[in-house]
């Protein structure tokens, strides 16, 4: 017995990044322990589509609910996991940090009585058992943590891994029996409501454009919008202005709002109070465009412009449509 | 109807914090601490549901060291009713612990809603209010940003990776909640006096917890470099575009 149950995640037929990030990490240990790794995809997906699933030295794709539903529901989600856990018994469980997988591993971690460990950024295969790094206090401490053979869940920080592949063994799929629900105590959901305009998610961004105070104006957003969309990019926001009701709260960056790591995070008119630093610290590179040239942001951005905001942006926005 | 509201009491967002001799612990002198933020707009929403039904019951719970009992005071001068300290002096790491023992307390009563908030802001494990669902198979709607009640019904929105989910459930139900829509009340003095006549009932932790986990260390993130300022003024805007075309690759 033993192994790995990595659980993948699929939307519009496509597996989403974060899952991918499973898959590699997944890999990895299977590889150093000699486990086997068996997957499990969940959502609308399709088995021609593999391709995206290749290279990840994969045993087994279990499909579960991938032709029923296209959302998720937290009963037939957990009873699928739980099945699974029955049947192969893994000594190990990873989850992406995606919306369903921080919902459903505290679900699964429960009925099991095994211990859920949250946001790893490291695991590493130590002779007799785990030792996993995670970020407590919003990132500002690391801790390293060490778990013995007994069986755990984990779930992995979000666009925080690189996504490695190897040379594939053949897989098989088979599809997973999801008939029987029993025990059914989760909420059920009932309607998505989709924005009015689609926009991205600054939790799923690959680039970020934020505006705090020195925005000055809730109309002034037009300019980061703008800046945005010429970028691709997600909208961010400062707690100042979500507090201000400038800007809605699933903008927000930051200690109270979300924890970001995008390639490229452009910070317009925010100071940089730890609160704020805390969410967007990892980026992989920060530009500060400030008037202050005090601004605690300008002591960790890569690269600054001091200068007023008014003028620099429209400059930046024409310069980019050129 | 019963509404239970389980707080955490942290370390200030704004604290510096000290890793001490041991890389094990946080130096515990000079940090305030306050409620958990997302506790707090849980609790908001409790007491709304109060400000609009007085004969709505609000009681807290909260686990941890003697200190917790200055939070809890807090939250009576807010308008909470009663207390339930779980106390204890030991640092207990396992949410599937920490989750049990709280699973334990709310069993004793009948509430028909328990409030979270969605994560603390100290160990960002993200999961005791929803163990606590599955320990006592009650429903739980987690990361909500709303919720109304309607009759035995609750509907709450969780708003995740752009969309919003709509979840419903019969009571009882767990919400966990992320910061709200709502701004924060603050006790006023009278309240606070007020406060010290509402009960905080104390009880203790059985000990011998199941450790599972070990924490080996604790350190500092590597520190990120000073980097450059490109410039004054809005020709600093082509060098910009260059770095992060050429140089960085990323747009």
């Amino acid at each position: 017995m033993g192994g790995i149950l990595s659980i993948i995640e699929a939307k519009n037929k496509e597996i989403k990044n974060s899952s991918l990030e499973v898959l590699s990490e997944s890999q990895k240990i299977a590889n150093t322990k000699d486990l086997e790794n068996n997957v499990v995809i969940l959502g609308e997906y399709e088995e021609n589509n593999s391709n995206q699933i290749n290279e990840f030295g994969i045993n087994k794709v279990l499909l579960g609910a991938t032709n029923k539903i296209e959302n998720y529901s937290p009963d037939l989600y957990k009873n699928i996991i739980l099945n699974l856990i029955e049947k192969f018994e893994p000594e190990i469980i990873i989850f992406s940090g995606s919306a369903i997988g921080k919902d459903i591993s505290p679900r699964i971690a429960a009925n099991m009585n095994y211990n859920l460990v949250t946001e790893c950024i490291e695991i590493k295969v130590e002779e007799n058992g785990y030792e996993i790094k995670r970020p407590i206090y919003a990132g500002k401490i690391i801790q390293t943590l060490k778990f013995n053979n007994n069986p755990i869940v984990l779930s992995l920080k979000s666009n925080y891994f690189s996504i490695n592949k190897v040379e594939q063994k053949d897989f098989s799929f088979e599809q997973v029996n999801n008939e029987e629900i029993g025990n059914i105590i989760s909420p059920v959901l009932k309607e998505i409501i989709q924005p009015q305009k689609e926009t991205l998610d600054v939790s799923e961004a690959s680039i970020i454009v934020a505006g705090g105070r020195g925005i000055k104006e809730p109309e002034n957003f037009k300019l980061i919008e703008e800046l945005a969309d010429v970028l691709n990019a997600a909208v961010g926001a400062s707690r100042a202005v979500v507090d201000a009701g400038w800007r809605p709260h699933s903008e927000q960056v930051g200690q109270t709002g979300k924890i970001v790591s995008p390639n490229l995070y452009i910070a317009i008119g925010i100071s940089g109070a730890i609160q704020h630093q805390v969410g967007m610290i990892n980026s992989k590179c920060i530009v500060a465009i400030n008037k202050d040239k005090n601004a605690p942001i300008f002591k960790f951005a890569d690269y600054g412009i001091v200068g007023d905001l008014f003028e620099i942006i429209p400059e930046l926005i024409s310069e980019l449509k050129k | 109807m019963n509404i239970a509201v389980c707080v955490k009491q942290v370390p200030d967002t704004a604290s510096q914090l000290i890793i001490s001799g041991d890389n094990k612990s946080i130096d515990e002198s000079g940090i305030k601490y306050e409620i958990n933020p997302f506790d707090e707009y849980a609790l908001e929403e409790a007491l709304r549901l109060k400000d609009k039904d007085e004969t709505i019951k609000i009681t807290i719970i909260s686990l941890g060291p003697e200190r917790v009992k200055q939070s809890l005071t807090k939250t009576l001068a807010m308008g909470a009713d009663e207390a339930i300290h779980i106390e204890t002096n030991e640092v207990i790491d396992d949410c599937i612990n920490i989750a049990t023992i709280i699973a334990n307390e709310i069993k004793k009563n009948q509430y028909d809603l328990i409030l979270f908030g969605k994560k603390s802001v100290d160990q960002d494990n993200n999961q005791v209010g929803i163990m606590i669902g599955e320990i006592n198979k009650i429903s739980c709607i987690s990361n909500c940003s709303e919720f109304k009640i309607e009759g035995k019904k609750i509907i709450a929105n969780r708003e995740v990776e752009g969309i919003v989910e709509v979840f419903e459930s019969e009571l009882p139900a767990i919400i966990t909640h992320e910061k709200g829509r709502n701004e924060l009340r603050y006790p006023s003095l009278k309240d606070l006096m007020a406060a010290k006549k509402k009960p905080i009932n104390t009880i203790k932790v059985e000990t011998n917890i199941d450790k599972r986990s070990e924490l080996l260390k604790l350190e500092y993130p590597e520190k990120r470099e000073e980097g450059v300022i490109i410039g004054e003024d809005k020709s600093s805007v082509t060098e910009l575009i260059r770095i992060l075309k050429e140089e960085k690759k990323i747009i």
